[in-house]
């Protein structure tokens, strides 16, 4: 009789232990159901198990227009019946410090699309496994020479994105201007079409506003005099006299008035809408424009940058976690996507980047836009942004590069001393 | 009569010590809580901040650190870039509590007296402060901008030049000042209003019938009841603009040339941008002393008022 006194005793009548020892268990009762439940999207691997689906973190899956259709041609690994994956969307200024944390405390998603900065960090960090196996027999172009460190691959192309000079052609025939071919060209095409048209005549933003576009941006007016940060070896060239050309050719614009105030979105999506006639940018915001915009992609040009050498691109790698718990479903999907058949798939949404292997754009597509084929010829000449022997150090050594020309853009400190400068302090980072 | 009648005369020596021992025990059970909670919460993590600001770790492992001593601060003291910070702190924190208290007190006395339409202009005037702050930023973005802005349209309006706002010293940090006192100034207006209602009738009536102007019964009488209040906003501000980055972050980055950089800029830059966290750890350290010391500042001038008012 006690016993069953004891047993029919209620929550209300039990000491505090107990009641905690209760709702501990129910806890854990309700995640262990979720759990059991939670297997949404799984797939069978034939030996009675669930494989759980391959997550693939990138922030172009929140880009406007095409960030589905970039989604897309990844899930369309799901068709081959070797598994599944799973999208996760990490806005552009998040990624890299939000993916970082997360592997940094062993977690994060399987497959990762990062710029090649933070994929030195990751290589750094040891965060990525070896992709070799995965990439056996894939016709890897040379986008993919960076992924090789120290003889090991931990890392595949997913695009390589120039930056090129992208123009509006029906406003320059309406304002009765050539593409301009270099500085003095572009300054007196500007204020052309600012006389002519209700158009804004360039829509890169001035260098003043803060924000990170710069840091890379200066590339396109260096590389485009003639400069390098470093050589092949690792020696800083910082204050060469081809850089000092590329931050007077910015200091030229400047003075001259030719930058919009508006940030790059927002003048990406007034050219989209007809209202900017040039801007410096790649080939996703021309797909975008075209996509999206109120142009006519038969009139969305593009050209080399008005300098008398190449630009520079961004380069985006795939890469895998090494601490996944599903490491080999991973390697499988990277193993597909630089595949024939998953490269195609990209391509027809990637727009014109080079990717992993030489995929070429479809005739339909290169009809559809016109522009597509010159920023594939762009990227055949463009240099990345990671300084060689520097590249831990580059986002560093480029904000300080931004915060000198910024001095010598609003202030009497001339582009020698301010590359001087940071030369000094690029060589006291080490 | 029994002994036992008595409960003076029944109260042992161990009946002391139990409700002594209860006596402790209450209070000190009651501080156990937040002890902990603030150990856990407050102490440990400044410990571990403490630590990482004497290693070299890195982002990608931040509890992988080899202890570097006072290198982190050693390098901050030798380059150029801290002095400026703390500049761009110091005028940005005092710029923005200064602002927000004259506007909110000015806010508060209006909403004080009875007009047609007073409830709503004061939650007109509330409503910045329920505005999340990157929205808040994002709108007066456009607003200064240089090309399409209202400002400028006005300023081209009125036949002056366009003004760079966010591109330009000093008006990046002036433009960012009045951003961040926009959005404090409703809290002022409604703490303000609160002490303003405390004021007794009768004394304000006493002083005006006395023939004292507006300004002599708001200097003699009004003020002193509202400058414990007004002083504990002003702390309160403080800390708040040595914390606030995402309006910084969204107008100018802390551009142009580092005029905005406050020292939440630089630790996010530093420990998140350069992936340097035992730098950013240095940083924030030196932003937790400045707090301090403003915190420290608001407790002298409160013991000082207290003595000088008897209490």
């Amino acid at each position: 009789m006690a016993q069953s006194v004891t047993k029919g005793v209620d929550m209300a009548t039990r000491n505090p232990l107990q009641r905690a020892a209760a709702g501990t268990a129910a806890v854990g009762l309700a995640v262990a159901l979720a759990a059991c439940t939670s297997s949404e999207g799984a797939t069978d691997d034939g030996e009675g198990e669930t494989a759980a689906p391959v997550t693939l973190a990138n922030s172009q899956w929140l880009d406007a227009a095409r960030g589905d259709a970039l989604w897309d041609s990844v899930a369309a690994y799901e068709e081959t019946g070797r598994g599944t994956v799973e999208r996760v969307e990490i806005p552009n200024s998040e990624i890299e410090t939000r993916l970082t944390t997360e592997l940094g405390s062993g977690a994060g998603p399987d497959v990762m699309f990062v710029q090649d900065t933070v994929f030195l960090n990751f290589v750094d960090a040891g965060f990525l496994a070896p992709l070799d196996s995965a990439v056996e027999g894939a016709e890897l172009n040379a986008t993919n020479e960076g992924g090789v460190i120290d003889g090991e691959r931990l890392g595949v192309a997913w695009q390589r994105a120039p930056f090129g000079f992208m123009y509006n052609a029906a406003i320059l025939e309406e304002a009765g201007v050539e593409v301009p071919t270099s500085v003095d060209e572009l300054i007196a095409a500007v204020e052309t079409i600012e006389a002519n048209t209700d158009a804004i005549g360039f829509g890169d933003q001035t260098p003043l506003a803060g924000h990170g576009i710069w840091t890379q941006g200066i590339d396109t007016w260096t590389y485009g005099a003639g400069g390098a940060w470093a050589t092949e070896d690792g020696e800083l060239t910082i204050d060469s006299p081809e850089n000092v050309a590329g931050f007077e050719a910015i200091k030229q614009m400047q003075d001259a008035g030719i930058f919009a105030s508006d940030d790059f979105d927002t003048m990406r999506m007034m050219f989209a809408q007809g209202q900017v006639a040039m801007m410096s940018d790649h080939a996703g915001g021309a797909l975008i424009s075209s996509l999206e915009g109120v142009v006519d992609p038969a009139d969305i040009g593009v050209a080399p940058n008005p300098m008398p050498n190449p630009g520079y691109h961004e380069q985006l790698y795939v890469v895998v976690n090494q601490n996944s718990e599903n490491l080999d479903a991973a390697l499988d999907f990277v193993s597909w996507l630089v595949s024939e058949e998953g490269q195609l798939s990209v391509r027809g949404a990637s727009g014109a980047d080079p990717l992993a292997t030489d995929v070429p754009i479809s005739d339909e597509y290169a009809a559809q836009y016109p522009w597509a084929e010159g920023f594939l010829e762009i990227g055949q000449t463009t240099t990345g942004r990671l300084i060689p022997g520097h590249e831990m150090q580059t986002s560093q050594i480029m904000q300080t590069m931004l915060e000198n020309l910024q001095l010598v853009l609003s202030s009497d400190v001339t582009s020698e001393e301010a590359l001087a400068t940071v030369q000094a302090e690029a060589e006291a980072l080490g | 009569m029994t002994a036992t009648a008595n409960p003076r005369v029944s109260r042992s020596p161990r009946l002391r010590l139990t409700r002594a021992l209860r006596g402790v025990a209450t209070p000190a059970a009651l501080l156990i809580a937040p002890m902990v909670l603030l150990a856990f919460m407050v102490f440990w993590p400044l410990l571990q901040q403490i630590w990482i600001s004497l290693t070299d770790a890195r982002l990608t492992n931040p509890g992988g650190g080899s202890f570097v001593g006072l290198e982190n601060f050693e390098a901050l003291m030798a380059g150029t870039a801290l002095p400026q910070v703390l500049a761009n702190t110091l005028a940005y924190t005092l710029g923005s509590t200064g602002l927000a208290l004259v506007m909110g007190t000015l806010a508060a006395l209006v909403v004080n007296t009875r007009f047609r339409g007073h409830g709503f202009v004061k939650g007109v005037l509330a409503s910045p402060w329920a505005i999340p702050p990157v929205a808040a930023a994002s709108i007066w973005l456009w607003m200064f901008s240089e090309s399409r802005g209202i400002f400028n349209r006005i300023i081209e309006g009125a036949g002056g030049e366009p003004v760079a706002w966010l591109t330009s010293e000093p008006w990046a940090m002036v433009s960012v000042i009045l951003v961040t006192a926009w959005q404090f100034a409703p809290l002022v207006m409604l703490v303000t209003l609160s002490a303003l209602k405390s004021v007794p009738d009768e004394v304000a009536e006493a002083s005006r019938v006395d023939g004292a102007s507006a300004v002599a019964t708001f200097t003699w009488v009004v003020w002193p009841h509202i400058l414990p209040t007004f002083r504990l906003l002003g702390i309160l501000l403080v800390i708040e603009s040595l914390r606030r980055w995402d309006i910084i972050a969204v107008m100018t980055g802390g551009g142009p040339v580092m005029s905005t950089s406050t020292i939440v800029v630089a630790i996010q830059r530093q420990a998140f941008q350069y992936q340097e966290v035992g730098m950013g750890a240095a940083y924030a350290m030196i932003g937790i002393t400045l707090a301090v010391i403003f915190a420290l500042a608001y407790l002298m001038v409160e013991r000082r008022a207290e003595k000088r008012n008897g209490r």
